[in-house]
């Protein structure tokens, strides 16, 4: 039996006993896709739950989108004649944008021409450089990691932005997590000012001196006192790097020898202190500028947020409808309350088909885990496999065909 | 507000609602406007950048205020009539380009009044040098796309903005742009002629300074080898003293005065034509220079061609166009790209 065609006699099934609530249904515009094309239709709307969910039942889409925004008429095309109303605001995050150091391990390249295959993400092949195919996977510390940096999304949101009401969490149902903020208070912004909320957490456009910073050969100024935001965020930053009096590291980061750094650190606490009341005394000459410009962009390559630009500014967006299936994994996108988000095991938990056994001819796979079982590898062989583990390699590509 | 104050708030901030109120109870019709109050309408929409307010006397005062309160919602529905978005823009920006001066005099109570007016609702501080805060959203929504105004390059604690004295008038001359303009184009039923006139008179004035601004970047650059070559025979024959006829040297010293060259030296570059008369040259030149109506225009390639004088296909329609293509390209002719 053809993948696409098994999976899609899941999905049904799926559907048909796990009806979905869309917060606000019938404002929305929805999009599906197939095989292997995340949304191959759209302008699809909805007049209730139940003409949803019996849609899905019947249809059994691979993916199914809803738009962040409300639309007076849903269904109308162009986009103009839809009549935006207001818009949720969604941040997305995936492992592939954050890429931890587990990434690069379960990441695989193979050239479609001369076949040479090898681990991690080139454009081009090291043989015969043409262009590449990558295979991504996923393993619980990486889906950790995209975890945390929601995490750091929700304390700026909250303690900077003061956004602080209608949260909304979920998985992706493959590599990553969806925030969806649903308040009146942010949910009437203009596009434009989308873009001001998505640079400002991801520091795009940030400018020192406008902060208050700014490196000279003299010296390195910065806002004493109090500080808000990026600046009490960045001053935390050089803060903890001279505390910690890592001379490799401090070097390394501004661009210096080691002795140089050690000699600009020669008495610490003093240095500690003129950090904190603003001016720190150049103690490397000519190098000074360009030594503290260096760890300025090291704090702002850590404290920037990284999310996914287009999901966030682009204002007739369609993302995964939670709770639905993901059709590259059959995983379920799952709505999580923050509490259950702390906690939250998705390459377990978010697993919805059964244990039956499966056949499945042609599996090709590195080890992977799932459903708190690892599997594989399989080198291009038939394989017996639960139906959850059948369902993954289906979706991804991974396997040919089912034997009935 | 007292009715006199209420009446100098709707002078600063014509698209108030202080102004709205006097214009209603003016009874004002768009139907019915005389010909002064369009003319002032129109004054609106040829504003200058830069172009200062008129300085008003006491006597003339409430009279000229409400006149000029009144011509506002006109001058709105000339530039509507126009039909064009650049003239829009154009009218927002210098609506909001006008109030920045009264947004500067302002003392923070009168800021806070105009915040009010704008819809943003501000807490007062007063800490040097931070004036006031505003709440993030209201920020972002108020002031996006001002780059001078990035979320990320302001103070941000707890959801509020801290903004000082300068950013506070950034952020009202940037709401007032967008309301004026958001309020664009209005929608009037049958137009009347005397505000479908001014439309189009504003539309031709337009066009002539766009070719007039197009002209700004090059005044008084002058290097004969890249004149376009009709000009560069005509300059030449004049340099070595031969003889050009009228027509000619029409056509050379409006080109010349149009591209920047002084009357005197274009008088100087007749000196050596045979029969030179230099009183009667600088009364001609002169005279193009600033005719009743400005500089007269160089002849376009039709004309020229008229007078026998084009060059051989050269693509343009102008030998000025000709000219400045030749000055940002360094003489390459564009079929060459
Ligand atoms: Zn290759
Ligand atoms: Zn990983």
């Amino acid at each position: 039996m053809d993948p696409p065609v098994f999976l899609q006699q899941q999905f049904a099934r799926f559907y048909s006993s796990h009806p979905l609530s869309v917060e606000s249904v019938e404002w929305r515009e929805f999009g599906t896709g197939e095989w292997k094309q995340k949304i191959s239709s759209r302008h699809m709307a909805f007049g209730s739950q139940e003409e949803f969910n019996r849609f899905l039942a019947e249809r059994a889409p691979l993916y199914v989108s809803a738009s962040a925004a409300y639309y007076e008429h849903p269904s109308a095309k162009p986009m103009e004649a839809k009549q935006w109303v207001k818009g949720d605001l969604v941040y997305e995050f995936d492992a592939d944008d954050l890429k931890p150091e587990c990434f690069l391990d379960h990441t695989f390249w193979s050239c479609p021409h001369c076949q040479t295959k090898g681990k991690g993400a080139p454009d081009y092949c090291s043989s015969c450089g043409e262009r590449v195919q990558v295979e991504e996977w996923t393993c619980p510390e990486c889906l950790k990691a995209t975890r945390r940096e929601l995490f750091r999304l929700l304390d700026v949101l909250e303690q900077e932005l003061g956004m602080r009401e209608g949260f909304s969490f979920n998985f992706s149902g493959n590599k990553g997590y969806h925030v969806h903020v649903r308040s009146p208070t942010w949910q009437f912004l203009s596009p434009k000012a989308r873009v001001e909320l998505v640079d400002y957490l991801s520091g795009s456009g940030l400018e020192w001196p406008k902060l208050g910073f700014e490196a000279r050969s003299g010296g390195f100024r910065l806002p004493s006192g109090p500080q808000s935001g990026w600046s009490r965020r960045t001053y935390d930053y050089l803060n903890s790097l001279l505390a910690e009096g890592d001379y490799a590291k401090i070097a390394a980061l501004g661009g210096v020898r080691e002795a140089d750094a050690k000699k600009l650190l020669n008495d610490p606490s003093k240095v500690l202190v003129a950090l904190s009341e603003g001016f720190v005394p150049s103690g490397l000459g000519k190098k000074n500028e360009a030594f503290w410009m260096k760890l300025l962009s090291a704090a702002l390559e850590c404290n920037r947020i990284r999310l996914d630009r287009s999901t966030s500014i682009d204002s007739s967006k369609l993302i995964r409808v939670p709770n639905s299936l993901h059709g590259e994994t059959g995983l379920a996108a799952r709505v999580l309350s923050r509490e259950q988000l702390k906690e939250f095991e998705p390459l377990h938990e978010a697993v919805v088909f059964g244990p039956d056994s499966v056949r499945l001819e042609g599996v090709r796979a590195p080890k992977f885990f799932l459903g708190g079982e690892f599997f594989g590898p399989f080198a291009d062989e038939s394989a017996e496999l639960p139906l959850f583990a059948a369902v993954y390699l289906l979706g991804r590509g991974n396997a040919h065909g089912i034997v009935v | 507000m007292s009715v006199s104050e209420q009446l100098r708030f709707a002078y600063r901030y014509p698209f108030s609602s202080a102004a709205r109120s006097i214009v209603a109870a003016s009874g004002l019709s768009l139907g019915h406007v005389s010909e002064e109050l369009v003319g002032q309408a129109r004054s609106w929409l040829l504003r200058k950048p830069g172009e200062k307010k008129p300085v008003l006397s006491d006597s003339a005062f409430s009279r000229k205020l409400e006149e000029e309160v009144l011509s506002f919602p006109v001058a709105k529905a000339i530039v509507s009539q126009t039909n064009a978005s650049v003239l829009m823009d154009g009218f927002a920006l210098s609506v909001a380009y006008w109030c920045s001066e009264s947004v500067q005099k302002e003392d923070p109570s009168g800021l806070l009044d105009l915040a009010q007016e704008l819809g943003l609702k501000p807490d007062l501080l007063k800490a040097k040098p931070i004036l006031v805060c505003i709440l993030v959203p209201d920020f972002v929504q108020a002031a996006a796309g001002v780059s001078s105004l990035k979320l990320v390059n302001q103070r941000v604690e707890n959801g509020n903005v801290f903004l000082g004295r300068s950013e506070m008038e950034a952020v009202l001359i940037e709401l007032i742009r967008s309301r004026v303009r958001s309020s664009l184009p209005v929608k009037i039923g049958p137009v009347p002629s005397l505000i479908a006139q001014a439309a189009n008179e504003v539309v031709n004035e337009h066009k002539k300074r766009r070719k007039a601004t197009a002209l700004e970047g090059i005044q008084g650059t002058i290097v004969p080898s890249l004149f376009p070559d009709c000009m560069k025979e005509l300059y030449s024959r004049l340099q070595e003293g031969r003889n050009v006829p009228h027509l000619g040297r029409f056509s050379v010293a409006t080109f010349l005065l149009s591209i920047g060259m002084k009357s005197a030296d274009v008088v100087a570059l007749f000196a050596k034509t045979p029969n030179f008369n230099e009183k009667l040259t600088r009364y001609h030149v002169d005279r193009l220079a600033e005719g009743p109506k400005g500089k007269v225009s160089a002849p376009s390639c039709a004309k020229l061609k008229e007078y026998g004088l084009a060059c051989t296909d050269c693509r343009f329609k102008h030998p000025i166009s000709k000219y400045v293509h030749n000055l940002k390209n360094g003489g390459e002719n564009p079929a060459d790209h």
